[in-house]
């Protein structure tokens, strides 16, 4: 009797340890956070199989046309649309451009209204270093959705 | 660069627009969208934020679109938008900088 209580408690010991190793591995981690998960705060649903949209997926997921490599990271011109139709009870409310390294990751917040008769935005923004620009459209019904776009910067510009 | 406060956005509508129509506005604005984080190169001094902070657009005097613009725009910006022509109407765009101070401009959109 004494062997199997002394057994069990080794167990329940070594649990305990295996867990206590398991949350101090974690738990560096999320203090280390990289920059790049801050900036992710503001996220939206992605598209499950990027090649493979759903129906819903292809109208709300926007889509960030710009340059695959940007001489000037002073100026890189970009393109963000949704393709989405702007009913009085149904449409884009608002557009969100951000990028995952840059000083300042805010490129802009758009706010639309059906009077626009699409989601669309083009302008120029700066980026520091070769990044995923990423765009956040807002539906009034069916909240955020998040498309994104790779580029390479030669020369930041921020 | 200074910017002159008394300028006004330079606006671009198509010339032939339809009615119902979907068409794309241009606006270039001159403005060094200083995010106030730089430093000057010679000086060594931080250059003071100066950035443009809101773009309202009004068609027909109704208010149809609000752009929180920031620091991450490049100098000059240059903002394309649409609008869908259902009537005949003036557009006017409503820029406020971080100064204080207010662009303004008007188009007029004639449909077909």
């Amino acid at each position: 009797m004494n062997i199997i209580k002394e057994s069990l408690s080794r167990r329940t010991f070594l649990k305990a340890a295996a867990l206590l190793g398991l949350i101090s591995a974690i738990i560096p981690d999320m203090l280390l956070m990289p920059k790049k998960l801050f900036a992710a705060a503001e996220s939206g649903r992605k598209a499950a199989d990027p090649k493979n949209l759903t129906p819903e997926e292809a109208m709300h997921i926007p889509k960030v046309d710009i340059p695959l490599i940007a001489e000037d990271g002073s100026l890189v011109p970009i393109i963000v649309s949704v393709n989405h139709p702007m009913e009085t009870d149904h449409y884009i409310k608002s557009i969100y451009i951000l990028d995952d390294l840059s000083a300042i990751p805010s490129k802009g917040l758009y706010r639309f209204t059906p009077a626009n008769g699409e989601a669309y935005i083009s302008t120029r923004i700066k980026l520091a270093e070769s990044t995923k620009v990423r765009a956040i459209a807002e539906c009034n019904k069916h909240g955020k959705w998040e498309g994104s776009a790779d580029i390479k910067v030669t020369v930041g510009g921020c | 660069m200074a910017i002159v406060e008394t300028q006004k956005p330079k606006m671009r509508i198509p010339s032939d627009i339809k009615k119902g129509s979907i068409v794309e506005i241009k606006v270039k604005i001159e403005h060094p969208m200083e995010s106030g984080l730089r430093k000057d190169r010679d000086t060594k001094k931080p250059i003071p934020k100066h950035t443009l902070e809101k773009m309202v657009v009004y068609y027909g005097g109704e208010q149809i679109s609000e752009f929180e613009l920031s620091p991450g725009l490049s100098e000059n910006p240059l903002i394309g938008f649409k609008v869908k022509a259902a009537k005949s109407a003036p557009l006017k765009v409503s820029m406020t900088c971080s100064e204080g101070n207010k662009f303004e401009e008007t188009v007029e959109i004639k449909v077909s």
